[in-house]
């Protein structure tokens, strides 16, 4: 097992030193918008039970509203330690005003452990919500969704709070 | 039918890498920074579980935001200790000052979620803390040592800890809007 973890890490920093190469020119750069989200959701587990999430994740947009991205995020209350939901998404964050906006999102991916309901596990979960924008990158946004999961015995309205800000992504 | 989904949906996926990038300006150029990063590869003890010691292997991603101080992502999975099934990811906030040419001092506090492998961890909430050195081995790779205590607030785990492994350090371009 050590040999393994040991050769793992040779190989994994042998990549890095490798893959090292002067900067290309410039002017060929691209960039492209993401905005990273720290999030905080809750809903009923059962009908007798609440579970608080907290998670990030990282949206990449196609144009100036449209995303997809990809999600995490682990159990913080309640007694489901190991309780784990992971996803894709795609969205739409809308302008309503020149601070506010709003955000209509599908979640799409897999969640359970801590002993959880789960069944298979595959989760959908659409939401919306409302945001506001300050010190120039920064959004913080309320939500509301609901979230099924199709083949287990989880269904609930949900809640969330986030907040995020913009970053562009750099690539060649 | 399903694989035909699967195939239409990383189609699409591929596609949108694609599609938002566009070339930078000008004033992109101009403003271009440079900014460090670090990542870690790090083997940790769990000395106090109620099942004798316990280990995890992850990975630590540090991205400063000054020349000092750093926000950084961790991720860990139990590799030893009978606790198959528990991980843990967390967020955080780190400092690192240079003692000499070659060693630095590192401290990060975490928050994050955690639990499985049968551990106490009630719901899942996660604490931790550590601080320790790096040295400079070779440019830009070093071997760090941490210590430090990781708790769950809503259960009953608490222990101290103990990390080893190895990290490599470079510069990214970013846009600073």
């Amino acid at each position: 097992m050590k040999k393994i973890l040991l050769l793992l890490i040779l190989c994994l920093f042998s990549t890095l030193l490798l893959a090292s190469e002067p900067i290309p020119e410039l002017p060929r750069l691209k960039k492209t918008k993401h905005m990273l989200t720290f999030e905080v959701k809750k809903y009923n587990i059962s009908s007798s039970e609440e579970i608080m999430l907290y998670g990030a994740k990282e949206r990449k947009f196609i144009n100036e509203s449209w995303y997809w991205g990809e999600a995490g995020y682990g159990a913080i209350s309640g007694r489901r330690a190991g309780y784990l939901e992971g996803g894709i998404m795609s969205g739409y964050l809308g302008q309503l005003a020149p601070k506010l906006t709003y955000d209509i999102r599908l979640f799409f991916g897999a969640g359970g452990g801590g002993s959880a309901p789960q069944g298979g596990g595959m989760i959908i979960n659409p939401t919306i919500g409302l945001g506001y924008q300050f010190l120039n990158k920064w959004n913080i946004c309320l939500e509301v969704g609901y979230i099924h999961f199709i083949n287990g015995n989880i269904s609930s309205a949900t809640m969330g709070l986030n907040i995020s800000t913009n970053f562009w992504a750099l690539t060649f | 039918m399903r694989k035909l989904y699967l195939i239409l949906l990383s189609l699409f996926l591929i596609s949108t890498l694609v599609l938002g990038s566009e070339l930078l300006t000008k004033t992109d150029l101009t403003n271009l920074q440079k900014r460090k990063i670090s990542e870690h590869i790090l083997y940790e003890l769990y000395f106090c579980t109620d099942q004798g010691i316990a280990s995890v292997f992850g990975y630590h991603f540090d991205s400063y935001f000054t020349e000092n101080h750093y926000f950084t992502l961790a991720i860990f999975g139990a590799v030893a200790g009978e606790r198959g099934g528990y991980g843990i990811a967390a967020f955080g906030l780190g400092a690192n000052y240079p003692i000499t040419d070659k060693l630095y001092w590192d401290a990060k506090a975490l928050l994050g979620s955690g639990g499985g492998g049968g551990l106490p961890a009630g719901g899942g909430f996660a604490v931790e803390v550590q601080a320790g050195l790096s040295y400079e081995f070779m440019k830009n790779v070093f071997f760090d040592l941490k210590a430090g205590y990781l708790k769950f607030p809503t259960g009953t785990l608490e222990t101290p800890i103990l990390n080893f492994g190895l990290s490599f350090r470079e510069k990214e371009l970013y846009l600073p809007y």
